[in-house]
């Protein structure tokens, strides 16, 4: 089956933890009529290639909306509901 | 006549060649924004998107549908060649006679109708504006309308909006804009505040809602009087604020209090992407109604001229000319040019003063800064004349007297120019250009004769010359 794509923004990249489980808002990419539609979900990062074998495409963006440089792979553990905790 | 609609008003367009109509099936995901932002850098006309990928029958964009002064002429009724100078009197002159809005019973923007579970924002096609931004937005060149819970002020405001989920925006909403100023009135007490947002109310509609009016002053009076006639209202479906009746849809709901999403990030009018997502007030929409094949309007944000920095300008412009005048400045004309990304306001002056530089910059920037950079110019020069202003700062400005800088000034974050600090800490930096003669400098002696055609020959040799123009063989 086709992976799935995703996107998120991060303002610092470092910041992201990885290979262990984090609420993260991410958006769909899947081409279609509700693609960018916001997700929140609890989710594992990764930035090995094939680490998670099951997992999707995650295209990670920056402050001001540049691509983050890498392979970035995201695996979709549970939704969180529709918004994040109030900020 | 006013045009009562897009559709009326892009005719209208394509008739003289300032819009032009796209057959050919465009996606809505950035391919739209492209040919737009590119028509906007090459001075093109407006584009009427009529067949979208995935949208065959549910709806249309209208990109950069003001993003020239001559679109701004022919939506104000005048020949499209209108010089802008008589663009800013007739806008002044127009709006010194508000027109109150007529309430009517029915009207085109009530032709489809959904309402709760049905609502999917999903069901038109919101553009992607640029790549990289945060989503899809909605709301880049339309009207946000609210009222004030204890004055009963009613604001028409443009704010950007992204498509959170099918029901939920987030907007850049923010709370010193007229917008929050009610808002707050319900924040404080828990309550959600009533929204409608008209996406592709009628160009004057529009264009009221992108400029900036007084605190308390309804802007839906001023588009009454830059139509020359009143705007119609009706009401909404699940509140009881009044929305344009020929606008192609209405979204309807509350802005929930003490809860924010992020919003952005997002390209905005001086041409970049400044900032990252925030957090942002969230619009919940209970109810949209709207037009068969509905229009959305889009402003492609971006270093080409678009309707965001062509719309407030004169509106914005004009506020500053007449602060200047209430504090006593001899001021003829301001003028913001879209090609400085909407942060310079040219100034001209009727008389050098040894303290006008500090007097015009006391009134603009004293409180929160709107347009940072000021260049202040004798009233020889033309403010709407670009090459005569850059041709002042070349040849007047001093560049030990003539320039003052200041920090900390309250204002916009979305000037590219500040530091990660300053935008953090919403803190502007601000210059100003002093461009006249020093007024301890005498005409007959001191200040430089200008040696343009208007000032160096005699009036009956200019006369004699441009009589005989064509005949020198040009």
């Amino acid at each position: 089956m086709a992976k799935k794509e995703y996107l998120a923004f991060v303002d610092r990249i470092e910041e992201l933890p990885l290979n262990k489980e984090v609420d993260i808002l991410i958006k769909d990419l899947a081409y279609g009529k509700m693609k960018y539609n916001s997700r929140w979900v609890k989710a594992v990062v990764s930035n090995v290639p094939g680490q998670l074998p099951d997992g999707d495409i995650l295209r990670l963006r920056g402050l001001v909306g540049l691509p983050h440089p890498g392979s970035w792979e995201i695996k979709i553990v549970k939704e969180l509901g529709e918004f994040p905790p109030a900020a | 006549m006013a045009y009562k609609d897009n559709r009326e008003y892009m005719e209208a367009l394509v008739k003289t060649g300032d819009g032009v109509r796209i057959q050919k099936e465009v996606d809505w995901d950035l391919e739209a924004a492209t040919v737009t932002g590119r028509s906007c850098e090459i001075g093109g006309p407006a584009c009427l998107f009529e067949h979208l990928k995935l949208y065959p029958e549910g709806g249309r964009i209208l990109g950069a549908p003001m993003a020239t002064y001559r679109r701004m002429a022919i939506a104000m009724g005048l020949p499209p060649d209108t010089p802008i100078g008589k663009i800013f009197d007739e806008y002044e002159k127009r709006t010194a006679k508000p027109i109150k809005p007529v309430q009517v019973k029915d009207g085109p923007c009530k032709e489809k109708k959904v309402f709760g579970d049905d609502v999917n924002l999903y069901d038109f096609p919101v553009p992607t504006v640029h790549g990289g931004d945060g989503g899809r937005y909605i709301g880049t060149w339309h009207c946000v309308i609210t009222r004030h819970p204890e004055t009963g002020w009613n604001n028409w405001g443009m704010y950007r909006l992204m498509v959170y989920n099918r029901n939920t925006i987030a907007g850049y909403l923010r709370p010193f804009s007229h917008f929050g100023m009610a808002f707050e009135q319900y924040e404080k007490k828990g309550l959600p505040m009533p929204v409608a947002v008209a996406i592709g109310p009628d160009p004057i509609c529009a264009l009221t809602a992108s400029s900036p009016f007084r605190i308390g002053e309804d802007e839906v009076d001023f588009a009454g009087a830059l139509r020359r006639e009143p705007v119609q209202l009706i009401k909404a479906e699940t509140n009881d604020l009044m929305v344009p009746a020929n606008a192609e849809i209405i979204l309807e709901g509350e802005v929930l209090p003490n809860f924010q999403l992020p919003e952005g990030p997002f390209g905005e009018f001086p041409g970049y992407r400044t900032q990252g997502a925030s957090p942002q007030p969230v619009f919940r929409v209970k109810a949209i109604t709207h037009r068969v094949n509905p229009i959305i309007c889009m402003s492609p944000e971006g270093v080409g001229i678009s309707d965001g920095k062509i719309g407030p300008s004169v509106g914005g412009a004009l506020g500053m000319k007449e602060r200047l005048k209430r504090h006593g400045v001899p001021v003829v004309n301001v003028f913001i040019p879209p090609e400085m990304g909407s942060l310079v306001a040219v100034v001209s002056v009727k008389e050098s003063d040894p303290a006008m530089a500090q007097k015009v910059t006391a009134v603009l920037h004293g409180r929160r800064v709107s347009v940072p950079k000021l260049i202040i110019v004798n009233d020889d020069i033309d403010v709407f004349n670009l090459a005569e202003v850059a041709h002042a700062i070349g040849t007047r400005m001093h560049p030990v007297t003539g320039f003052k800088a200041e920090t900390d000034h309250q204002g916009w974050t979305l000037v590219p120019y500040l530091s990660p600090e300053e935008r953090r800490n919403e803190k502007v930096a601000t210059g100003v250009f002093d461009c006249t003669w020093p007024a301890a400098w005498t005409k007959e002696s001191d200040i430089p004769v200008r040696m343009s055609v208007k000032n160096a020959y005699p009036e009956d040799l200019q006369k004699k010359v441009l009589e005989n123009w064509k005949e020198y063989g040009f």
